[in-house]
């Protein structure tokens, strides 16, 4: 039995971890890894946050659901480009993707 | 204080740890897997906090086909190819993103626990697993099925067109892989 | 009729057209039968509205629901403030014409299977056919401007498209302008194009001219039925000086699309493409268009006009449409009479043709001003396109099949081909005796109608006192007869140099080479038969076709009886249409099927005979006058636009801001590494930049 705080808390700290990925690593996997705890971090938040004495607000978990949905299209999509990425510049490393800079 | 709190308090450690080792760790194969036990971690934490529908869509959708996903990309490339050199750890490396992480952290989980306060969080009476959803809450879950299918019914039919979209997306990418393969 | 049969007689066409590629994929056979099924199955819908305007009710044969009467509207609003809507109206004529579309392009459809096979483009060629086919009755069953105006672009494209169909040919051109015959027939496609667009605007700015006046009234609409319940559109029209402008320019996209006189110039190009498409675009439906939007808009004239006292309006365009009409006519006709070319002949014949048709529909128009009728005319136009409309097809898969057997245009090169292609020779046969108006062949009867409508008209013109336009229809009639009689003398001209002459070099020569010349296969000799059997019975069709088209009009009582060919062919106009066909008969007897006089000899000797031959053959020399000076004046002017206004302003203007832009990018270069943890890292800070403002702002 714990309180509201936690959890909020504990989005945060994910939601931290997701960016500090971002800022981070180099390589395109991890980089994904990293926006899907971005998504999971706000994620729980919504639910944390609509889980009320008042009652459980259906339209936030609708909301979840619905983004949950298309974060996995938008990983999926992230996957298959970083496939391709691969095969063109034989690295996952975004620092040696500079083909696209002029 | 009793069994409830250390176990909820167990979970939200474990998600955080499962978190950082999915960023930190140098094999890719590991830190995909370590995603998963996060995502399942979550999916428990949704499930006690009074949300069924959003657990098992998170367990099926996040531990499970993304998972699924990401194992595939990684086994269609060149093994040893996809690691870091060097030792398992990196951190020393990574100072100014940490940095700035740690700022994040802190000022994020300030604002959120004290913006919020006026709100009465609901979850807490008892921890009974097996009949974990309370009664007066289960008319409430209906309500979800209901926002869905009838409040929402049209961003969810756009949001299934867009998967369909995404889903064939990802099959002419991966078909094109192929093709050049061969 | 069936569920959605006026949605689906269009739709399944468009649809089968957006299929072709995805049928393509799986093999040949599938996407060639797969393309015919889409335009059979369009027609079968189009057809089963037949019965409805018959029994003037609309019932859905499956639920046995009464939808409506005739005229029937099913539409969709979309804007309702502004009038814009989707929909399409089941009456006479919009039936009429999306059964002769949408039947004879399932026809030609079959013929192609055979004429086309092989051909390595068919994807192209299957894909524009089924969109034209479903923009053509797009354009003839909508029940408003704008979306007929869609339908009439589409058909335009898909013209454009098919004219050039083979641009990759690398055979020499045909003229000695273009390096190969690909490029010329891309120009060709290129001349329709553009021709017709200038009537098209016209269409549009008179479009858009009523529409604008509806919604100063405060009742927006493109609606056919609206506008002709609703008449303050043509008072403040009126208000404006604008009635007569705007009704002229609304003639201009059928003077385009139907190669009316000042724009009758691309017609005869068009026949670079595909035979099968010369028959169904060029010579069956699309150029029938501009006839449809005649005698679309001219119903609604005459009730607007009368309920508006401004009869005169009426009268004007009745005689624009009807002058232009006759001299169209005959103008093509003395051109078809010197040409070439078979599909050339075809062509000129076709302009000639549509002339008669406006001709028809104007004298409508003309007797709806003098004696409140229009009736005679309409029904004379109409019966008179349908007719053409069979024997024109019937005359261009013919000579496709001749073509396709001999791989030549030029018609004194053929010659003798009676032997070996019996079947095309008696169905082309049919066809011209068609086109003559031989009695009792089906355009005798449709000619003689519009002979009798230009008798009435004058008759009735001098007994309600006008005798202007009783002179009028004089004058027009005889312009009529005298076009009958030169269409007569192209008609025995043309079988006459295919199938009755010797043999010609080009022919011996192939023989010598052991290329015999086939009949052409069962699947392109049977629309051919078929075709040819309607000709022959088209008479007999008329107290039904004159039901069928006078249906829901009020003030004409009509029933199925063959009173109607009695009529006509105790008209009095009867002895000028024999002397008139004794006119050209003779002559062409003598030149082309005995060859008691050679027609090359007697060039030489009359000096007068071989002026007017070498007028007729250059076409008036119009088409050098628009080349000159409208193609070469534009020409010259874009020349001193380039010179004087891109070069020296746009061009240095351009110059000036790329070094600026330059400038600038050099200098901020260097902040883009390509980095991607770079821009987290900035994105980072502004969030934390947020987030400090949220705790302490």
């Amino acid at each position: 039995m714990i309180g509201l705080n936690w959890y909020l808390a504990a989005s945060a700290i994910l939601y931290s971890i997701g960016l500090y990925c971002l800022a981070t690593k180099r390589n395109l996997i991890k980089m994904i890894i990293g926006v899907e705890i971005l998504l999971n971090a706000a994620h729980l938040n919504f639910i944390a946050l609509s889980t009320t004495t008042a009652g459980l607000d259906p339209l936030a978990r609708t909301y979840v659901i619905v983004s949950i949905g298309v974060g996995a299209g938008v990983i999926a999509l992230a996957l298959s480009l970083t496939l391709l990425v691969y095969r063109h510049y034989r690295t996952l490393d975004v620092r040696k993707m500079r083909r696209l800079k002029w | 204080m009793g069994l409830e709190f250390v176990v909820e308090v167990a979970l939200i450690v474990f998600l955080i740890m499962f978190a950082l080792l999915a960023v930190e760790l140098k094999k890719l194969a590991y830190a995909v897997a370590s995603l998963g036990l996060m995502s399942t971690v979550l999916s428990i934490i949704f499930y006690i906090l009074y949300a069924p529908y959003v657990a098992v869509i998170n367990l099926l959708v996040y531990a499970g086909a993304v998972i699924v996903l990401f194992l595939a990309v990684l086994s269609l490339m060149k093994p040893g190819e996809e690691e870091g050199k060097g030792k398992m750890y990196d951190i020393i490396a990574e100072i100014p993103g940490g940095v700035l992480f740690i700022i994040i952290a802190v000022i994020l989980v300030q604002i959120l626990t004290t913006s919020y306060i006026g709100i009465q969080f609901a979850y807490g009476k008892t921890l009974n697993l097996p009949s974990l959803i309370p009664p007066q809450m289960q008319s409430m879950l209906q309500n979800v099925a209901e926002s869905t299918w009838r409040v929402r019914v049209i961003d969810v039919l756009i949001q299934a067109m867009a998967l369909f979209v995404a889903g064939l997306g990802v099959a002419v990418l991966f078909r094109r892989e192929r093709r050049e393969k061969e | 009729m069936l569920p959605l049969a006026p949605w689906l007689c269009w739709g399944i066409p468009v649809i089968g057209a957006i299929l072709t590629p995805l049928l393509a994929k799986i093999n040949h056979k599938v996407r060639d039968y797969g393309a015919v099924l889409f335009s059979i199955v369009g027609f079968i819908f189009g057809l089963s509205m037949v019965p409805d305007i018959f029994a003037g009710q609309v019932v859905n044969w499956f639920t046995g629901k009464v939808l409506g009467s005739i005229p029937y509207e099913s539409k969709v609003v979309w804007i309702s403030k502004l009038g814009i809507e989707m929909g399409v109206l089941v009456d006479p004529l919009s039936v009429f014409m999306a059964n002769i579309a949408g039947g004879l392009g399932a026809l030609i459809m079959v013929y192609a299977l055979g004429y086309m096979h092989g051909d390595p483009d068919l994807t192209r060629y299957w894909f524009f056919k089924n969109f034209f086919i479903g923009g053509m009755v797009l354009l003839v069953i909508s029940n408003n401007f704008l979306q007929m105006f869609i339908g009439w672009e589409i058909v335009g494209l898909c013209s454009y498209a098919l004219i050039g169909f083979w641009h990759k040919k690398k055979e020499p051109s045909p003229v000695p302008d273009y390096k190969t015959e690909g490029e010329y027939n891309a120009m060709c496609g290129m001349k329709a194009f553009i021709t017709t667009r200038v009537g098209d605007v016209a269409l549009l700015i008179a479009i858009l001219t009523i529409y604008a006046s509806t919604l100063r009234t405060g009742n927006p609409t493109f609606n056919f039925l609206e506008l002709r319940e609703q008449v303050e559109w043509v008072r403040l029209l009126v208000a404006n000086g604008l009635l007569i402008p705007t009704i002229i320019l609304l003639f201009g996209g059928p003077v385009g699309k139907s190669a009316q006189f000042p724009l009758h110039v691309w017609l005869p190009e068009a026949m670079a493409g595909p035979t099968t498409v010369s028959a169904l675009i060029h010579a069956a439906t699309m150029v029938k268009a501009g006839v449809y939007l005649v005698a679309r808009v001219l119903p609604i004239f005459v009730e607007v006009f009368e309920a508006t006292n401004l009869t005169n309006a009426l009268c004007t365009f009745s005689l624009v449409v009807a002058c232009i009409g006759a001299f169209t006519a005959f103008l093509a006709a003395t051109m078809g009479m010197v040409a070439r070319e078979v599909k050339k002949v075809l062509a000129y014949s076709t302009i000639s043709q549509i002339g008669y048709m406006m001709l028809a529909l104007g004298i409508g128009g003309l007797t709806g001003y003098v004696a409140g009728e229009i009736a005679e005319g309409y029904y004379a136009g109409t019966f008179h396109l349908m007719s053409h409309a069979v024997f024109k097809a019937l005359l261009f898969l013919s000579a496709g099949a001749i073509l396709h057997a001999t791989e030549t245009k030029d018609m004194f090169e053929m010659g003798g081909l009676k032997q070996y292609m019996p079947i095309t020779y008696k169905c082309m046969f049919i066809g011209a005796l068609s086109l003559a108006g031989i009695p009792p062949f089906s355009g005798f009867w449709s000619k003689e109608s519009i002979f009798d409508a230009a008798w009435v008209l004058a008759e009735e013109a001098y007994q309600h006192g006008y005798a202007i336009i009783g002179a009028t229809g004089y004058i027009l009639l005889f312009i009529a007869v005298i076009t009958a009689a030169m269409t007569l003398f192209y008609s025995i001209r043309l079988i006459a140099i295919i199938f009755i002459w010797p043999e010609s070099e080009y022919i011996k020569e192939r023989k010598r080479r052991g290329e015999h010349i086939h009949e052409a296969p069962p699947v392109m000799w049977v629309p051919l038969a078929v075709l040819a059997a309607v000709s022959v019975i088209g008479g007999l069709l008329a107290p039904a076709f004159q039901v069928f088209m006078l249906k829901g009009w009020e003030r004409v009582d009509v029933h199925a009886s063959f009173e109607i060919l009695v009529k006509t062919v105790t008209s009095p106009t009867i002895f000028m249409t024999l002397g008139a066909l004794a006119l050209g008969g003779i002559p062409a007897y003598y030149f082309y099927w005995s060859r008691k006089i050679d027609p090359e000899e007697f060039l030489e000797k009359h000096g007068f005979f071989r002026a007017v031959h070498s007028f007729f053959y250059n076409r008036w020399y119009i088409n050098d006058f628009y080349m000159k000076v409208i193609v070469g004046g534009f020409i010259k002017l874009s020349n001193a636009v380039y010179k004087f206004f891109d070069q020296a302003i746009i061009d240095r203007f351009n110059y000036a801001l790329a070094w600026v832009v330059r400038s600038f990018s050099q200098a901020f270069r260097k902040t883009h590494t390509g980095d991607l943890n770079y821009n987290m890292i900035a994105a980072m800070l502004g969030i934390i930049a947020i987030l400090l403002l949220l705790l302490f702002g």
